[in-house]
């Protein structure tokens, strides 16, 4: 890993010249109070303010609805060959690169998800640092920094960005403008150590996760699952938006004019009612409590008896997104309690 | 490439009962029908093109080379067009998937076989695995019980079964209608289990059936002393990818299609939620 | 090509309605041509004489009004193999079956002579007259979703189709929530998916005409609305137009 540092004014012009060689997507303000990654069209449209997206940036590896092969009588089964784009996303925050590394785990756990892999292997990523918000939860999850995964990682100073090149691709984004990159110097790096710690002061709210998966194990049968599912009105926007939640559906739509079948797979939650449910009409999360209950359960344990560590990555979506306010440190609270 | 099968020929179709049928098929590719390999309590996801895809248990033994045996019932969309298939139509199968049952574990001992109605979909690849390598096993015991004597699934083989001299396999129904011919035990499968009274010490117990069987032979395998370590058990969950990526299959914070199907008993119930 | 006689057979009709839905499928133009490659019309009640054939699959849009369309759908049960409702009038009423218990009064007041005299009964659903295969709900209905499920019909299986709220079509998006940001009374988190969100994603909160999703915690919302200040006439308002029945 070196450290370079970038001007100000010199980022447009790199990003120009990045979405030249490489399909390059950023963040731009969509609605009113929102955000969404979406193709770069010009740095006068890149929200470098932004917090979080609506859609995290699983939706470029994991589309929320993705064709996987089409079956016709006489032809059998087709699947696309077609090279996704090499591609660069810039402007992730340490929350959803850590996202990244949990969907990666995910999708290579047994067998590798082809469909994941072949747009993911194609992606790099350009870091952005970032100033907490009310529902970042990074800082209580430990994924408030982050030391793999990207390529390059833009920290803002006052004039400058402070950029970490990680891998050979981030020295290829570099050599690109070598012009506009050059050595930090000393006062750089001091006031690098300054905004580490401004930084640190402004996380306003802390979810304490202590022994949460001994807790929540405990409080299995606690009625705060159901105090909680009543308000839940099982809308599922927290799956969708989570930058880990993986689990999908897989259904077929045939078009009657022309027989043709194609084999889909699509975002699901297991927040829904038949989620669980198989044939004979057995339910195995039939109740909302149940439902409620498990995709906590999910986040905190589930994946960490496997991988080691929960997949909530703290960036604060679910909660600013429902409808219903129901806020995950509300929730952690209760537990505790 | 992940989730996507091959295609597959249905060989022949060979009904059992109004509801189950038997499915032989073909891999259309010569590759895969000479590499496809799997082990008793495996299954495979079955696609009916333009329907679905449903889990599906392999019947067929691992040694039986060239085919795949599927036994179905019908149960809803997938299953239903499968039926309504005539024998040459093309389907898809991707597979195998989950762990089976531990052969490696369960050779050198006894084996008990404890199947209630479809149960035996998955254990007749297991039985058919043993009569392969019969000298592999000490004492090996089935018990299958079926609601009544035309719901009894591959009868004739069944019977084979009883006739041998090196298994001691007991059928079991719950009642006989009047005009029905019946030389099997009638009455509860637990009961059979005394009767084919297998050693509990060294013996592997591979249970498979719908819920309420399985309520009654675990008490009774309990009872009888069997660790919970060495009694097998296939469960059965929403599955839609079979490649641990879905999620539907989670029970606990295990993924059934993958670290499982089966089950030991202990493992089981040291997962919440587990019935 | 199909030769007529082996393709599977399609009657539309139409009962008490605006045509929306019907409107929708004739709106399929080359769609519709190439449509009747794969099936016969045998009926089309808003635009041709009946074939006298009996259809296999028999979309049904509208509510049942008159006596006479209570007959023709009972007649029309022993003949088609698959009664298919479209439009949220035939799933569940729709519009035409709101406040139907004031219905004589408004009879009065809008044909203050002829009112008495009307033989319309109170708007039902398609399914109150005889049992339906298959419901694709929608005011209009969305063409997609409806040759999504033609294509498992013509194959003779019942469709799949999302089972779910509009919020998880609406948060595929990448839409930003009315409810969460503006403050509309948006009521996809009650509402059965498949429209594609189209209320939402430019701006209106979804009026629920794709009917309620099977798991709704209505009562949730509702006190969600009452916090954003809604009053108790302008909530049932709400879910009244299409949502409820
Ligand atoms: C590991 C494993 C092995 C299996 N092995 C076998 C085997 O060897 N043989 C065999 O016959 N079966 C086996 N099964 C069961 C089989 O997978 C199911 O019967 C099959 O998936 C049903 O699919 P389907 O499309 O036909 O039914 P579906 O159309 O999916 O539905 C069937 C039933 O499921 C329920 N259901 C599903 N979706 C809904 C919904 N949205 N709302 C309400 N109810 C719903 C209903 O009760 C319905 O009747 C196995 C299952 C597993 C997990
Ligand atoms: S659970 Fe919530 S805070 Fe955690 S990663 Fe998912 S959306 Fe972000
Ligand atoms: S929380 Fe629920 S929807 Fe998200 S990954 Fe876990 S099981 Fe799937
Ligand atoms: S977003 Fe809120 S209301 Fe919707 S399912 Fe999640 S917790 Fe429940
Ligand atoms: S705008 Fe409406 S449909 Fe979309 S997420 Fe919000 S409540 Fe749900
Ligand atoms: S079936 Fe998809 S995770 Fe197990």
């Amino acid at each position: 890993m070196i450290f370079r540092t970038l001007t100000k004014e010199s980022l447009p012009g790199f990003l120009d010249t990045v979405s030249g060689s490489y399909r390059l997507v950023v963040p731009e303000q969509k609605g009113r109070d929102t955000y969404a990654f979406r193709p770069y069209s010009g740095f006068h449209k890149v929200a470098m303010g932004f917090l979080r997206t609506v859609i995290p940036p699983k939706q470029f590896f994991f589309p929320p609805r993705e064709g996987l092969f089409q079956f016709t009588t006489g032809a059998g089964i087709e699947t696309a060959t077609d090279e996704p784009p090499s591609s660069i996303i810039f402007g992730l925050h340490p929350c959803d690169l850590h996202g990244i590394d949990i969907l990666d785990r995910v999708f290579s756990y047994g067998e590798r998800d082809t469909f994941y892999w072949r747009r993911r292997e194609k992606t790099g990523f350009i870091g952005l640092s970032c100033l907490p918000d009310k529902y970042c939860l990074c800082k209580s999850m430990h994924t408030d920094f982050i030391v793999d995964i990207y390529d390059l990682f833009l920290y803002t100073l006052d004039d400058v960005y402070m950029v970490s090149v990680r891998t050979a691709l981030g020295d290829d984004l570099v050599r690109l403008r070598p012009d506009l990159f050059r050595e930090p110097t000393a006062g750089e790096i001091a006031e690098y150590k300054d905004r580490i710690e401004e930084r640190e002061a402004k996380f306003t709210r802390i979810m304490d996760i202590t022994n949460l998966a001994d807790l929540l194990t405990l409080e299995y049968k606690s009625d705060v699952w159901e105090r909680f599912s009543q308000r839940c009105l099982f809308c599922g926007s927290c799956v969708m938006v989570c930058p880990t939640c993986q689990c999908f559906d897989v259904f077929d739509s045939t078009d009657p004019l022309t027989n043709t079948t194609v084999r889909w797979r699509r975002w699901d939650a297991c927040m829904r009612k038949d989620y669980a449910l198989v044939t004979g009409g057995h339910n195995f999360r039939g109740a909302r409590p149940e439902r409620f209950r498990f995709r906590y359960l999910h986040k905190e344990i589930g994946f960490a008896e496997m991988h080691g560590k929960p997949t909530c990555t703290g960036c604060g979506r679910c909660s600013e997104t429902c409808p219903a306010g129901i806020d995950m440190v509300e929730v952690v609270r209760s537990i505790r309690e | 490439m992940s989730l996507v099968p091959q295609t597959a020929t249905l060989v022949e179709k060979r009904y059992l009962d109004p509801q189950h049928s038997l499915f032989r098929f073909v891999f259309d590719d010569e590759g895969v029908r000479e590499s496809f390999s799997f082990s008793p309590g495996q299954f495979v996801m079955l696609s009916i093109f333009g329907v679905g895809e449903a889990p599906i248990s392999i019947t067929s033994g691992p040694d039986e080379k060239g085919f795949v045996e599927l036994c179905v019932r019908q149960a809803g969309r997938v299953t239903g067009a499968l039926h309504a298939l005539e024998e040459n139509a093309t389907v898809g199968l991707r597979g195998p998937y989950g762990n089976g049952y531990p052969v490696d574990v369960m050779e050198g001992g006894n084996l008990l076989i404890v199947a209630g109605g479809l149960g035996i979909a998955p254990l007749r690849s297991l039985i058919r695995y043993v009569l392969y390598r019969r000298d592999r096993f000490r004492e090996v015991g089935i018990g299958y019980g079926a609601r009544n004597p035309e719901s009894v699934l591959f009868s004739g083989e069944m019977q084979n079964l009883v006739a041998r001299t090196d298994i001691k396999c007991i059928l079991s129904v719950d009642s006989v209608p009047e005009a029905c011919r019946w030389d099997g035990h009638v009455g509860r499968v637990t009961e059979i289990i005394d009767r084919i009274n297998m050693p509990i010490e060294g013996t592997s117990v591979a249970v498979c059936g719908p819920p309420v069987f399985y309520k009654f032979v675990l008490e009774k395998l309990l009872s009888l002393g069997y660790s919970k370590g060495s009694i097998y058990m296939s469960l059965e969950r929403r599955m839609e990818c079979g490649l641990g990526k879905c999620g539907h299959c989670v029970v606990g914070h295990k993924y059934t299609c993958i670290e499982g199907p089966i089950f030991t008993y202990w493992d089981a119930i040291n997962l919440p939620e587990i019935f | 090509m199909n030769t007529s006689n082996d393709r599977p057979k399609l009657g539309l009709y139409s009962l008490t309605s605006c045509s929306g839905d019907i409107l929708e499928i004739t709106n399929l133009e080359e769609d519709l041509l190439r449509l009747l490659d794969v099936v016969e019309v045998v009926d089309l009640n808003v635009a041709m004489p009946s074939t006298g054939k009996s259809p296999d699959i028999a979309l049904v849009e509208g509510a049942v009004t008159q006596p006479d369309e209570a007959r023709f759908l009972r007649r029309l049960r022993k003949k088609a193999k698959y009664i298919v409702s479209i439009g949220t009038c035939a799933c569940t009423g729709g519009v035409v079956a709101r406040g139907t218990k004031k219905r004589k009064e408004w009879l009065r007041e809008v044909y203050p002579e002829t009112g008495e005299g009307f033989t319309s009964t109170f708007p039902r659903p398609v399914g109150d007259v005889v049992p339906v295969d298959f419901s694709v709900p929608g005011c209009p209905i969305e063409r997609g979703y409806l040759m999504h499920c033609l294509g498992y019909l013509l194959k003779g299986v019942t469709p799949e189709v999302p089972n779910y709220p509009l919020c998880m079509e609406c948060k595929m998006k990448g839409n930003e929530c009315l409810l969460r940001y503006r403050g509309l009374p948006c009521l996809g988190p009650v509402t059965r998916a498949g429209c594609g969100a189209r209320q939402p994603s430019v701006g209106r909160p979804c009026d629920g005409c794709f009917g309620p999703y099977e798991d709704a915690n209505k009562e949730a919302l509702v006190e969600i609305f009452r916090r954003m200040g809604l009053g108790e006439d302008e909530i049932r308002m709400r879910f009244d137009l299409f949502w409820e029945r």
